[in-house]
């Protein structure tokens, strides 16, 4: 073997040494179109998946986006490429299928900008009110996810995807956004959530 | 106190396993779409392995078709091709009508003539048909028994060297002698004006002797 094929094996070992265990599995999917490799990927994601389309819809639309998601991994893996963050390409996958599914039904949530401009003791009176009420019938067991789904759309949107890794430029690409914008969002969110969670 | 940003995170990651441990639901569902994502990927799978099936065979056909082995196969398939259809061209020219085949071709000619003349038409004419000869005597020209024509025939003189070359519809060849012309010509079967194209009817008697040669109204119908 040359010495050039040589530096060139160490740097292909080094790039590939580089990725992360969902990518490598994403690129053995995507050649192979295995389903071990889909499988495994599936069991790493997936509830984080539907964690955060449920927090931005309903546990009946999120198994429905959830799996359309997935299916457009299927029919789309050509489309990943060695260096793509397997996790950002399938929750921008995910959103882009809720925000289809809302424009589809004409739900207002997406769209309607004025939501974030709620003034904060407005949003936690509602809020408030709206929590007491769901954990009072058993709707929402959980408190946390209860007071972060009265977040408006966008906010809660920006947020979940902080707590799942993903650096500003990151939530900025997958939510088709300014970084400064996101992290505005992330801040109204935080206080937001702080404020509520200390008043229940 | 004020709740920090670790325990907003750590809220969030609690309340995610919370789900993925105790919510039977969200656990249902989940299992449902790992069932059904798998089974998507399988139908997929299959489907595009019998592309690959057909994309195999073909890159073998492609790959067989880049190599020597059938631009020779080819070759030789061409030339036996090519010597195949010669040997059916051959067989037809053989087999069929010659009436049919050529419109060019003569295969019949017709002498019309004196006795005696028959060499000399033959040698004028230049050509070795196979030639029927008609002879005339005087005395048949001037007998009344040739008033009576049997049939007519539609052609174009194509040719007045001394003889009258003329072609019927039958591409056949009928040559006139000089000297029946001028015998045909005394008697009044002739037309006086009949030029190289012009269109006749020649009239024939039992014996296929030729009567009269006048000139046709009508173009020449086949």
């Amino acid at each position: 073997m040359s010495i050039g094929a040589s530096l060139q094996n160490l740097f292909q070992g080094k790039r590939e040494k580089a990725l992360g265990v969902s990518e490598r599995l994403m690129l053995q999917y995507s050649a192979k179109g295995d389903e071990a490799s889909l499988a495994a990927l599936f069991d790493l994601h997936s509830h984080k998946l539907f964690y955060f389309l449920k927090v931005l819809s309903d546990s009946t639309v999120a198994e429905d986006m959830c799996q359309r998601t997935w299916v457009k991994v299927i029919e789309n893996r050509h489309l990943f490429k060695s260096g793509d963050n397997f996790q950002a390409w399938l929750f921008t996958i995910g959103r882009r299928t809720l925000i289809d599914e809302f424009r589809k039904n004409a739900k207002l949530e997406y769209n309607n900008e004025a939501v974030e401009s709620f003034s904060l003791s407005e949003l936690l009176k509602n809020a408030q009110f709206s929590v007491e009420d769901d954990v009072a019938k058993g709707i929402e067991k959980d408190v946390f996810k209860a007071c972060i789904q009265q977040l408006p759309y966008k906010q809660k949107e920006a947020l979940s995807l902080q707590f799942e890794g993903f650096s500003l430029v990151e939530i900025a690409t997958i939510c088709s956004a300014e970084k400064e914008t996101i992290k505005t969002r992330i801040r109204y969110a935080k206080d937001s959530l702080k404020t509520m969670l200390e008043k229940l | 106190m004020s709740i920090s940003d670790k325990e907003l995170q750590d809220a969030f990651k609690r309340s995610q396993q919370v789900q993925k441990q105790n919510d039977g639901m969200s656990e249902k569902a989940n299992a449902r779409i790992r069932e059904r994502v798998l089974a998507y990927n399988k139908a997929i799978e299959s489907d595009s392995g019998i592309k690959r099936v057909f994309a195999a065979t073909a890159a073998t056909i492609q790959a067989y078709i880049a190599s020597s082995t059938l631009r020779f196969t080819a070759v030789a398939f061409a030339i036996v091709a090519m010597l195949g259809v010669y040997n059916i061209g051959t067989f037809q020219r053989n087999h069929s009508s010659p009436l049919q085949t050529a419109a060019h071709r003569v295969d019949i000619v017709q002498y019309h003539g004196f006795e005696g003349e028959d060499k000399l038409l033959a040698g004028k004419a230049g050509t070795d048909y196979k030639a029927r000869f008609n002879t005339y005597t005087q005395q048949y020209i001037e007998s009344n028994l040739v008033a009576k024509a049997v049939t007519l025939e539609p052609a174009t003189l194509t040719a007045q060297n001394g003889y009258w070359l003329l072609v019927s519809c039958k591409n056949q060849q009928v040559v006139v002698s000089e000297n029946l012309i001028a015998s045909l010509n005394i008697n009044g079967r002739i037309d006086g004006d009949i030029n190289i194209g012009t269109h006749v009817a020649l009239a024939f008697d039992a014996q296929g002797r030729i009567l009269s040669i006048k000139q046709s109204s009508k173009p020449l119908m086949c």
